[in-house]
């Protein structure tokens, strides 16, 4: 069976490249355009991992990761931070709120993001 | 040896000390000098007389009267002149005049030759009497008109002269009444009444009158009643002990020796024994003025004492304040006097103003000041005028000027003594050496304010400079910071396009899309190269912004350098293909632990280094081979790159790790270089604590370095980093990033 991966991403375009690339590595993927929708397929489809923009409109990243930790899913979700954001305080208050990994779009490819994700499935 | 010749005697050797101590008190003065042809004209007198009654010859006594009378028309004269002159040092009639009263004398002294002054003399047990002959009157008249035009000049003086100039007269008049009395009697009233046996009386008198006269030329300014009375203490002493001695002596020596001696070495006795005696005249006044002054000076002060205190406190003290609040009180202590003021002014205002036992009278105003003059005034020397008043008004009896020679400072103002003695003349000698050595210690502390005040002034226009400065820092700062945060959200702004053209491509590569010719391989390949040359030079931009702003931090990753230089020059691969370039990685040979470093920057430094390398080796210009090796070497790990292009020429080498240097061959190869490269590595390698090195040729080619320690990023920069990294986060959730 495979691992449902929640792709939170309000940029289409971007969405769907690695909507592709996940699918293509075998991963059964849900998509969420924002913030309440991410937290809204949570609920529904329980992922077995989030990969988490964090710069959208409403709802954004961090505060995905704040409802997350207090409805104290975090411990049993990996959420991996999926951004072009890179200041420091923000990758340390990502981490801070729980999520296990914090990747720079840019510098990997579609594939090597999906490397990345593996370690965290198993 | 009669009584009346020993008077004579020491009435001559007195006289004639006298003379000569005020002639050597100031031989310059006119008034020194009259009073010197005075005196010596009374002793001529006295010398006269002593061979008048002492000589057995007829022919020496008649010549020894005659010269007695001469000698008394000089006499009259000069006290005629030194009462025209007395008490100040110029004659106040005309030289005419002044010829004029002389020439009654010349005629009289050529009579006093013949026999119509003295007629005849004898012999009589007393000594010598004589008959007056018919121009005696004459004498008689001449003497009573010119001492009586004296003594109208003397009282005229003494009407019109005030404080101590009245006392000057003052003590002179006496001293000429009660000779004039006394001479008058036994030379005048007796001699015409028939006795001449007291006439010896006389000459001693005189040396009242100029003793007392004498003392109000040398010491005209000591008319502090104590000082009159201890002097008279004094002299009256010590002309006592010579008297008693002499006699003593000359009476012991005569009444032993009368007969066995000769009248001529007994005679030479009294001399040498007059001479003796006149020398032990000073040590003898000496002693007796010590005993007098302890007895009426009680609370006497050293002079020389005070003006060495005073000169200690000059010498240890520079600030104004402090200078003369000691020496007022070390004045006021000394000399005991209720008040003390000093007074400095700066550009004609009054500029500072210091004072001790202040009693009333209010504060002097500098309009009232400068009515003082720029002098020493003595309230009791001046006669009665607005200075007068004010000096009175303020309690004030010695105004001292204070001046150097090149400008005035200002006042020493000085109350009354709490004795309520004047100030005398020795007071005020010490006075004015002190006011000297006040007046260039007050300048030199003026000039001592006036630095501090200019260091003042230079410390707040510094301060507000500084401000200034601050406040364009802090707006500059701000600048930076605004920049940083346009470049931060350009940067994320760029990236978002960016992240889909590389991930795109990388997919289209990897056939995600379908298979692709190899000339659509090779696009593709040239894409994903641009875009991620474009992602690094986006990191630069963001890195040395950051660095502008002092914004620049460094995160703590675990990093396998095994895995990071391979995987960065993979991503290299094909544009060293497309470049000619033969790229070639040595790895360690002994694997190279994790090591605690920033991830992303690490990979940039060595991607800009391995990039640049591939860029300036490109043939043509470069022998187109880039060597890259990782060394473990002791707790370093090593880091090399070695190529054979253009290299970077000496003269240049010392900038290169310059912000935006580019060396003139390397702009020729790649005109479009930032110039941010180097810079940012030498920048990255030296914060996590490692060091960078080269070493080039130009036209051979260059070899580029770096170390890490294995410990990985100092604790203290990444405490720091953490500490920026806060502020960064801080102004962004402002700012709403």
């Amino acid at each position: 069976m495979s691992k449902v991966v929640l792709l939170v991403e309000d940029n289409d375009f971007i969405r769907n490249m690695y909507q592709l690339k996940l699918a293509k590595a075998d991963f059964s993927v849900v998509e969420a355009v924002d913030g309440q929708m991410a937290l809204d397929k949570i609920g529904e489809h329980k992922p077995d991992l989030v990969l988490l923009d964090l710069m959208m409109p409403n709802v954004n990243g961090i505060d995905v990761l704040k409802s997350l930790k207090k409805q104290n899913l975090v411990p049993g979700l990996p959420v991996i931070v999926l951004t072009n954001v890179m200041d420091p305080q923000t990758i340390e208050q990502a981490k801070e709120l729980g999520a296990r990994d914090y990747i720079v779009k840019t510098d990997l490819t579609p594939s090597q993001v999906v490397e990345k994700l593996q370690p965290f499935l198993k | 040896m009669s009584i009346r010749l020993v008077v004579y005697i020491f009435t001559f050797v007195m006289i004639f000390i006298t003379g000569i101590f005020v002639l050597l008190n100031n031989n310059k003065n006119r008034l020194n000098q009259t009073f010197f042809a005075f005196v010596m004209s009374v002793d001529l007198w006295v010398l006269s007389l002593i061979f008048a009654d002492n000589s057995s010859s007829l022919e020496i006594v008649m010549f020894a009267s005659r010269a007695a009378y001469v000698s008394a028309i000089l006499m009259s004269l000069f006290n005629l002149y030194l009462s025209f002159i007395f008490p100040n040092k110029h004659f106040r009639i005309k030289k005419l005049a002044l010829i004029l009263i002389s020439i009654p004398s010349i005629l009289l002294i050529a009579f006093a030759g013949t026999s119509l002054v003295v007629q005849s003399v004898s012999i009589k047990d007393y000594g010598a009497d004589v008959v007056t002959g018919p121009v005696y009157i004459l004498f008689f008249i001449y003497l009573v008109i010119y001492l009586g035009m004296a003594m109208y000049n003397y009282t005229m003086s003494f009407r019109k002269s005030k404080g101590a100039v009245k006392l000057q007269v003052q003590f002179l008049l006496i001293g000429i009444l009660i000779s004039a009395v006394i001479a008058a009697i036994t030379n005048l009233v007796l001699v015409v009444m028939g006795f001449s046996s007291l006439g010896y009386l006389g000459p001693p008198s005189l040396l009242l009158f100029i003793g007392l006269t004498a003392f109000a030329i040398v010491k005209h300014k000591l008319f502090d009643i104590r000082a009159v009375v201890a002097r008279s203490v004094t002299y009256v002493l010590t002309i006592g002990v010579i008297a008693i001695l002499y006699s003593l002596i000359a009476f012991q020596l005569t009444g032993r020796f009368v007969d066995s001696l000769s009248h001529g070495w007994r005679d030479a006795i009294y001399v040498v024994l007059t001479v003796i005696l006149a020398f032990t005249f000073s040590p003898l006044r000496r002693f007796f003025e010590r005993i007098s002054n302890r007895i009426f000076y009680r609370d006497r002060y050293d002079s020389q004492e005070l003006v060495n205190e005073i000169g200690r406190i000059l010498a240890s003290e520079i600030d104004l304040d402090k200078v003369s609040s000691r020496v007022l009180h070390e004045l006021s202590k000394q000399i005991k006097i209720d008040k003390a003021e000093i007074i400095v002014f700066g550009e004609n205002q009054l500029f500072y103003e210091n004072n001790v036992f202040k009693n009333g009278g209010g504060q002097i105003s500098p309009e009232e000041l400068s009515k003082l003059g720029r002098i020493i005034v003595v309230r009791d020397d001046i006669q009665t005028s607005d200075k007068k008043e004010l000096m009175q008004k303020y309690g004030i009896s010695i105004s001292l000027a204070l001046r150097t020679s090149e400008k005035f400072i200002g006042y020493m103002l000085l109350g009354e003594k709490k004795s309520g003695d004047i100030y005398n003349d020795q007071d005020l000698a010490v006075l004015k050496i002190i006011a000297n050595e006040v007046s260039v210690a007050m300048a030199n502390a003026l000039s001592y304010k006036e630095i501090q005040l200019f260091s003042e002034t230079l410390a707040e226009k510094v301060r507000q400079r500084t401000a200034q400065l601050r406040h364009a820092n802090d707006q500059l700062k701000e600048l930076d910071k605004a920049k940083d945060e346009f470049i931060s959200m350009a940067s994320h702004q760029l990236r978002t396009p960016l992240t889909t053209v590389k991930g795109y491509a990388s997919m289209l590569q990897e056939g995600d899309f379908g298979k692709l010719t190899k000339e659509q391989m090779k696009i593709v390949e040239q894409t994903l190269d641009g875009s991620n040359r474009m992602a690094r030079l986006i990191d630069d931009l963001l890195n040395v912004s950051r660095m502008d702003a002092n914004r620049f931090f460094l995160e703590g990753n675990q990093v396998d350098l095994n895995k990071l230089v391979p995987e960065e020059l993979e991503q290299l691969k094909s544009f060293a293909e497309s470049k000619k370039v033969e790229l070639t990685y040595a790895a360690p040979k002994q694997k190279i632990p994790i090591i605690q470093i920033d991830e992303n920057k690490t990979r940039q430094v060595v991607m800009n280094l391995v990039d640049n390398a591939l860029h300036y080796s490109a043939p043509p210009a470069g022998g187109g081979h880039v060597k890259v090796s990782l060394v473990l070497n002791g707790d370093f790990v090593e880091f090399w790159v070695a190529d054979d292009g253009i290299g970077v020429p000496a003269a240049v080498q010392k900038k290169l790790f310059t912000k935006m240097f580019r060396a003139p061959n390397a702009q020729g190869v790649r005109p479009d270089g930032t110039g941010l490269g180097l810079y940012l590595v030498k920048r990255v390698v030296e914060q996590q604590g490692g060091e960078i090195w080269f070493e080039s040729k130009e036209g051979k080619g260059s070899t580029f370095g770096f170390k890490l320690p294995l410990s990985g990023i100092p604790k203290q920069v990444l405490e720091e980093s953490k500490k920026i990294g806060a502020k960064v986060a801080a102004s962004h959730a402002k700012s709403g990033t």
